[in-house]
């Protein structure tokens, strides 16, 4: 009887145009057989440092943060920031 | 698959032998599945909604993996559990920030994420603006200002509540407070947090 675990990216979705929400599924097998499975989550903007993640990650917000999707994330955040009074 | 009726254990489609009309649906001599008008409907282990596979652990509903959102108000369409990394930034970004502590989780039912989180510092690095908690599992809706609870803080200046507000269309919570109890809230800016700043926070938000 082995038990195995393995990590993958099961989720990316892109949410608001500019927010790519990860999902990385942690998956417990015995003998190939499903066990257990538990969810980790981060969300990415066009300000976040990408260079860490999965390719697969990169591929889908590089292809999402187009110039004009960048710019409306520049435009929101300091929409934002006064709405906040920064 | 065999059809019997009036038959008591097998492996196939059961009636009962009395009465009372119950169903059972058996599976290697183990029901799995009963109906019966005055019990309703009684499943041995997890029910798969939205053709999810069921879990063989416990017992419960499964959803599907991505969520498939129904509008109608009256109708469950997703359940998640999961963890997420909670850290303490500013409005204008941060960096160089390290930290002794940094544990989250989350439920979200329907649209609603329940998060909470435990965030200390050990080193606060440069924050820039007003002072904020990150990393929410999921962007909430495009409305400002959902308040939520800290029920713990440390290492912050003179302040005598201090509450979070989860920014609309962002991952991210405003960290709030007042200095007195008269005085109306304000937003806490690097000047107000240190090297040993914790946050525990509990925060409900819609997505």
């Amino acid at each position: 009887m082995a038990l195995t675990e393995r990590t993958e990216i099961d989720q990316i979705e892109i949410v608001q145009q500019w927010n790519i929400q990860v999902r990385q599924a942690t998956i417990i097998e015995r003998d190939g057989d499903f066990v257990s499975r538990t969810f980790h989550r981060w969300v990415l903007t066009p300000d976040s440092n990408i260079s860490d993640q999965e390719q697969k990650v990169q591929d889908i917000a590089n292809a999402a943060w187009t110039p004009e999707v960048r710019q409306a994330y520049e435009t929101f955040k300091a929409e934002q920031a006064n709405r906040l009074g920064v | 698959m065999s059809v019997l009726i009036n038959a008591s254990t097998s492996t196939g489609l059961v009636q009962s032998a009395d009465t009372s009309g119950e169903i059972e649906l058996q599976s290697n001599g183990t029901t799995a599945l009963k109906v019966n008008t005055n019990e309703g409907i009684q499943i041995l282990n997890c029910l798969g909604v939205g053709n999810a596979t069921p879990s063989t652990s416990g017992a419960g509903i499964t959803f599907p993996a991505t969520q498939s959102a129904s509008s109608d108000a009256n109708t469950l369409d997703d359940y998640e559990e999961g963890t997420w990394t909670p850290i303490i930034g500013g409005s204008g970004g941060q960096s160089g920030q390290s930290y002794s502590g940094q544990a989250g989780y989350y439920t979200k039912i329907g649209r609603m994420v329940y998060a909470q989180c435990r965030v200390a510092l050990s080193a606060k690095g440069t924050i820039t603006g007003n002072v904020s908690l990150k990393g929410l599992p999921f962007t909430a809706d495009g409305a400002i200002g959902y308040g939520a609870g800290v029920s713990y803080w440390y290492g912050l200046t003179n302040w005598v509540y201090v509450f979070v507000a989860v920014s609309g269309g962002t991952t991210q919570c405003e960290v709030r407070g007042a200095q007195s109890a008269v005085s109306e809230s304000g937003s806490l800016t690097t000047t107000d947090i240190g090297n040993s700043t914790q946050f525990n926070a509990s925060i409900i938000y819609f997505v």
